[in-house]
């Protein structure tokens, strides 16, 4: 298989195959999550420390939807991704278009209809800060990760990938899943867990 | 025969993907009518939420794969 060969450059050098080149992709990657997941684990350690066992008044229900709306969006993903990795591509771009459609939502139900409820600002109290801090930064992954699905989805209607080669693909999906992991984590720090304060 | 298999291998996703969403909104609706009746079970809503993210890192971000390097 070609993308098992090494392949050499014009000064005879060997240059790394796409297979070799997945494993360091991955890894990178995965690095890259870690990190990243730092910035996170600073915000819930804030959260911790400014909220301690209490919590704002929050709309339950609203914090309930879109904490399902991302879990379908990743199942949807997880869908898209397996399409590709057996060469439906057409499955791919409708399970892809399904997931962007979900984040979009998940998007337009933080920042357009919950941060509009909350009953506080920004920089009214502790909760205001931390809630805006929290769900804003996970907001801007969720549109990094929006943008990112758009351009694998372009590629792939361009049928840019195939069975064999689609690294972006699996990158978008692990991507788009690390932001479910966060939320995993920042809706019962938000909206669970503590004594009610009002 | 290639085509069987194909399909075979893309019904068998499915299906894991089926069952991980599955489990994943059931901890969900659990962890959400436990804070609802109490506020003093904060130790279960983070097994809750690690068992969570344990399921997606292995099932839907593959770590499994993460020193392979192949597609499959």
């Amino acid at each position: 298989m070609e993308y098992q060969q090494s392949i050499k450059n014009n000064s005879g050098k060997e240059l790394p195959s796409y297979n070799q080149k997945l494993v360091t992709n991955r890894i990178g990657l995965w690095l890259f999550l870690v990190s990243d997941s730092f910035l996170f684990g600073g915000l819930m350690i804030s959260r911790i420390a400014l909220w301690r066992n209490t919590r704002p008044e929050l709309n339950q229900y609203l914090g309930l939807t879109v904490t399902f709306i991302l879990l379908v969006s990743s199942f949807f993903m997880y869908r898209g991704e397996s399409a590709m990795a057996v060469g439906d591509k057409k499955g791919f771009v409708r399970n892809t278009l399904v997931t962007l459609s979900l984040g979009i939502i998940f998007l337009i139900g933080v920042v357009g209809v919950e941060w509009q409820m909350a009953p506080f600002k920004a920089s009214t109290n502790i909760y205001g800060a931390i809630f805006y801090m929290m769900t804003g930064m996970h907001a801007f992954h969720v549109l990094t990760g929006v943008i990112f699905l758009l351009v694998i989805i372009n590629n792939g209607r361009r049928g840019v990938y195939t069975q064999e080669k689609h690294w972006a693909v699996e990158a978008a999906a692990i991507y788009w899943h690390f932001i479910d992991v966060v939320w995993v984590f920042f809706y019962p720090a938000l909206y669970l867990i503590g004594i009610l304060v009002h | 025969m290639e085509n069987n298999s194909i399909e075979s291998m893309k019904r068998y996703k499915n299906k894991v993907g089926m069952i991980v969403f599955l489990i994943l909104t059931t901890l969900t609706i659990f962890e959400f009518v436990i804070a609802v009746s109490s506020t003093r079970l904060i130790a279960l809503l983070i097994l809750i939420a690690l068992a969570k993210a344990s399921l997606i890192i292995v099932y839907f971000m593959h770590i499994g794969k993460l020193f392979s390097g192949s597609e499959e």
